[in-house]
């Protein structure tokens, strides 16, 4: 076949119709997200002491940017779903600016020991509970949020998986503070932050084959 | 080329074509495939050059959904050429089609001949540069044989960029006319 003839093949095809903004499209995953997300909150049932927390600036505010980290995640994945998502490339960089006031807010206040020795003896507690809870809260959301990246044309599989991940951990994570009564730091640490890590450096991998575009 | 293509620029006739609009749509693959083929006939061989084209083609149909009219078409397009060319220079480095070739097989491959015309051709160009003056010699040294950026280059000299590519050019002008008197000869 030759060019001429291709193209009177596509064109008889015809272009497809424009996806979603991407801000559209990450409104719509997080409105399903948060469905979920509350379902599973009640399920569970939340913390005895959620009424009194609610009324703590700092566990509000890390609660509020904790959220922010997820939404601005999930909005550079969903950016990341365009081939030209390159022409924002601050896009992926800017739920990294919420990693160290979270952790500020997360941590400011917090009355146990940040030591490492207290680290170290929290990962001989085998707490695997956090961990796997945190992933079935973003599994569902999560294959929705790569299912919707993939139906674009990422060029950058390994940064929109990690930010496809790291978006739907940071929602587990919020909902597990939301349940767990627990505001240890090292246990935070250690069952909670890492695992996030952990997942998204497996979520960047799995970008790198379940997003690749052909 | 058609009125359409003439007066319509790329974006626009995209979101034609992302409305239904196929004569858009055909307009657009027309003025697209020339600048792809100049893209990609400058990285590949010739033999090469309509199979990936069309590929890119293929790649630029199937992701038209994602293209905003808000952004420049051509960043977006030549993004999915560059991916596409990729790809296929992945794919002939596995097939084994740029072999390692050893150091001592070279010394073999080059005859003396090809050393001589080398050397020849490097004197040359050698006269040709030191018949410049000493300015327009060090900006195109710097520029054509160190591979500096004019901004650098005008940093190195002290001048300013707009100098440095005036005598740059007139410096160009000066060694084609030197090659065109030494051809005559």
């Amino acid at each position: 076949m030759n060019t001429d003839q291709l193209i009177d093949k596509l064109v008889a095809e015809g272009a497809q119709k424009p996806l979603p903004h991407p801000m559209k499209q990450a409104l719509f995953w997080l409105a399903g997200t948060l469905v979920w997300l509350a379902v599973l909150s009640g399920y569970n049932g939340f913390r005895a002491d959620l009424a009194g927390k609610l009324a703590d600036p700092l566990y509000i505010t890390e609660l509020a940017l904790l959220a922010g980290m997820a939404f601005s995640a999930a909005l550079a994945a969903l950016c990341l779903s365009r081939p030209d998502g390159h022409q924002m490339p601050w896009i992926k960089y800017v739920p990294f600016g919420f990693i160290v006031p979270w952790a500020a807010a997360a941590f400011a206040g917090a009355t146990g020991d940040i030591s490492f020795i207290s680290i170290c003896h929290s990962m001989t507690l085998g707490q695997f509970d956090c961990p796997w809870h945190i992933l079935l809260f973003s599994a569902p959301p999560g294959i929705a949020m790569f299912l919707i990246v993939k139906k674009g044309a990422p060029i950058q599989c390994c940064w929109a998986g990690s930010m496809a991940t790291w978006s739907v951990t940071s929602f587990g994570y919020l909902c597990m503070r939301l349940i767990e009564q627990n505001d240890n730091p090292p246990h935070l640490i250690v069952w909670h932050a890492l695992p996030i890590v952990l997942m998204c450096i497996i979520g960047m991998m799995a970008g790198k084959y379940a997003l690749r575009w052909r | 080329m058609s009125g359409t293509e003439e007066t319509q620029s790329l974006e626009e006739l995209m979101r034609l074509a992302q409305q239904g609009d196929k004569k858009a749509y055909a307009a657009l693959f027309r003025a697209i495939t020339p600048l792809l083929k100049a893209f990609i006939s400058r990285r590949l061989a010739a033999a090469d050059v309509d199979d990936v084209v069309q590929e890119i083609l293929m790649s630029i149909h199937r992701a038209s959904h994602t293209y905003d009219t808000a952004r420049p078409f051509k960043v977006w397009m030549f993004t999915i050429a560059r991916y596409r060319l990729n790809d296929h220079l992945r794919k002939l480095y596995k097939k084994g089609a740029f072999p390692e070739i050893g150091l001592d097989d070279l010394t073999h491959e080059i005859s003396a001949a090809d050393v001589t015309e080398q050397r020849d051709r490097y004197e040359y160009l050698n006269r040709a540069l030191s018949s410049l003056p000493d300015k327009q010699k060090k900006i195109v040294t710097l520029m054509k044989i160190e591979g500096y950026s004019a901004e650098e280059t005008a940093q190195t000299m002290k001048m300013s960029v707009s100098a440095v590519k005036v005598a740059a050019h007139r410096a160009y002008k000066s060694l084609a006319l030197k090659v065109e008197q030494e051809e005559d000869q």
